[in-house]
């Protein structure tokens, strides 16, 4: 049951957007459209939403509950996305001979430098999501991937060592570009670039990710404005 | 020597840094690769390539697992696998790993940049995709690389800013050597490159020895 915290942080700016809004004679806040908030000095959409990362302690059931949610993902997308290499190559004769096996892998750059790492960035913004700080994300990200690479995917090959560094190493440094990206892309407010703010960050649209927060603004009717701020978490 | 301590002690000051943390580390940098293969060729080129380092900071040392990668061309080596000698042109890309232990001394040349070494073993895969090549003696294809495990060791020293948190991004400046010897050599079918297939392996008998100097450029991430 998640819990539900209300966090009210109203912010007054007796000079600020707002409060300018009937010295220069533009429309009231109530008389612009209901959907839609602008901040009349920047000219700039005021989102509904903030987007964020907000980190906090975890319990090690709830990082266990995690981990073991994301090893039976891999269970199930491994097979879907590589259905060739799992069908011609892989077999539970494989996964006997390659347990505990650690090889240089001999894999072309596409699948240790793009395929690997991309992977390896969206299991970090993941763990992000949820609320965990940049270095827990990538040693989560770190235990995760060695779960796979050691326990599901020697079922068609062994173990490589470049994807055990290079996942959750250069997956973590793609997941901050793409965090820090995708988080002013969400923050614009408008659906273009929030549709390619969640594309490039998929974890934003889940249910788990923490660090979304409500804002409403907010005004007492005379020169006192401000914006409340409602995250859950 | 006396001088050299007073020099030293001179121009030191206190350590202050963020301590006990994890932190990720990666940069860019220029290399002078010396490659020898066999029958005594050798070439020395210049390359370029990048390094990344995760590791726990203690108060002055720090262990960290290190991968450095770079890149290249070496010409007119002499290759060998699979009862085939190949002479050409090779592409190399080398990806190494290792643990490094990295010490801090109290020195600083400039400012807070403090003077460091680090060193380690380190294990690699050499990656050889040959171009205008001959070959004398059984086959090799066009859409043929080698590629090569090696072990070798690493000692760098440079200079790190000392800054009391990681989120401020401390910068280093590095010099690095790197040598590496090759123990097995693979020749590798790179004509489908959505699953390559291993032609041969073979021990290498030492054939190929990198001697590389680099000069890397980085900084704290997290």
């Amino acid at each position: 049951m998640m819990k539900v915290v209300t966090v009210l942080i109203i912010f007054f700016m007796t000079n600020g957007a707002y409060a300018s809004l009937s010295h220069h004679n533009y429309p009231l806040l109530a008389d612009l459209p209901k959907k839609e908030v602008m901040d009349l000095t920047s000219k700039k959409r005021v989102p509904k939403t903030l987007y964020t990362y907000i980190d906090r302690e975890h319990s090690f059931k709830e990082s266990l509950q995690l981990v073991s949610a994301i090893y039976g993902l891999s269970w199930v997308l491994y097979p879907l996305t590589q259905p060739k290499t799992f069908k011609n190559q892989g077999s539970f004769r494989n996964y006997r001979d390659n347990f505990g096996e650690l090889v240089f892998d001999r894999d072309e750059p596409f699948w240790n430098w793009i395929i690997h790492p991309l992977s390896g960035s969206q299991l970090f913004l993941f763990y992000r999501a949820n609320g965990y700080s940049r270095t827990e994300s990538l040693a989560m990200t770190f235990i995760s991937s060695t779960l796979f690479e050691f326990t599901i995917e020697i079922y068609t090959e062994p173990a490589s060592i470049q994807d055990l560094y290079q996942t959750p190493v250069f997956g973590s440094i793609i997941g901050i570009g793409i965090e820090t990206l995708s988080l002013y892309l969400l923050n614009q407010g408008n659906p273009f670039s929030k549709f390619f703010g969640h594309l490039i960050n998929p974890a934003t649209l889940f249910w788990f990710f923490e660090g979304k927060v409500n804002i409403t603004p907010t005004w007492d009717g005379n020169d006192r404005v401000g914006l409340l701020l409602m995250g859950e978490f | 020597m006396l001088k050299l301590l007073l020099i030293f002690l001179f121009f030191s000051s206190p350590l202050y840094a963020y301590k006990n943390e994890l932190a990720l580390k990666g940069g860019v940098g220029l290399s002078l690769n010396t490659v020898q293969g066999k029958n005594n060729t050798e070439d020395t080129f210049v390359g370029y390539g990048f390094n990344s380092h995760f590791g726990y900071r203690f108060t002055k040392w720090e262990f960290n697992i290190s991968s450095h990668v770079f890149f290249g061309k070496a010409k007119a080596i002499e290759f060998s696998a699979n009862n085939t000698t190949i002479v050409g042109t090779g592409v190399m890309r080398t990806v190494s790993f290792g643990p490094l232990f990295k010490y801090l001394t109290d020195y600083t040349p400039y400012k807070n940049w403090h003077f460091f070494l680090s060193a380690g073993p380190t294990w690699s895969i050499k990656t050889v995709k040959i171009e205008e090549y001959r070959t004398s003696g059984g086959t090799f294809k066009e859409n043929d690389k080698l590629t090569y495990i090696s072990r070798g060791g690493i000692f760098s020293f440079g200079i790190e800013e000392i800054l009391n948190y990681k989120q401020e991004h401390p910068v280093y400046l590095e010099f690095m050597y790197g040598y590496y010897r090759a123990h097995d050599v693979s020749l590798v079918d790179a004509s489908d490159n959505t699953s390559v297939q291993v032609l041969s392996t073979e021990s290498a008998g030492n054939d190929i020895e990198d001697h590389i100097f680099m000069v890397n450029f980085g900084m704290t991430i997290f």
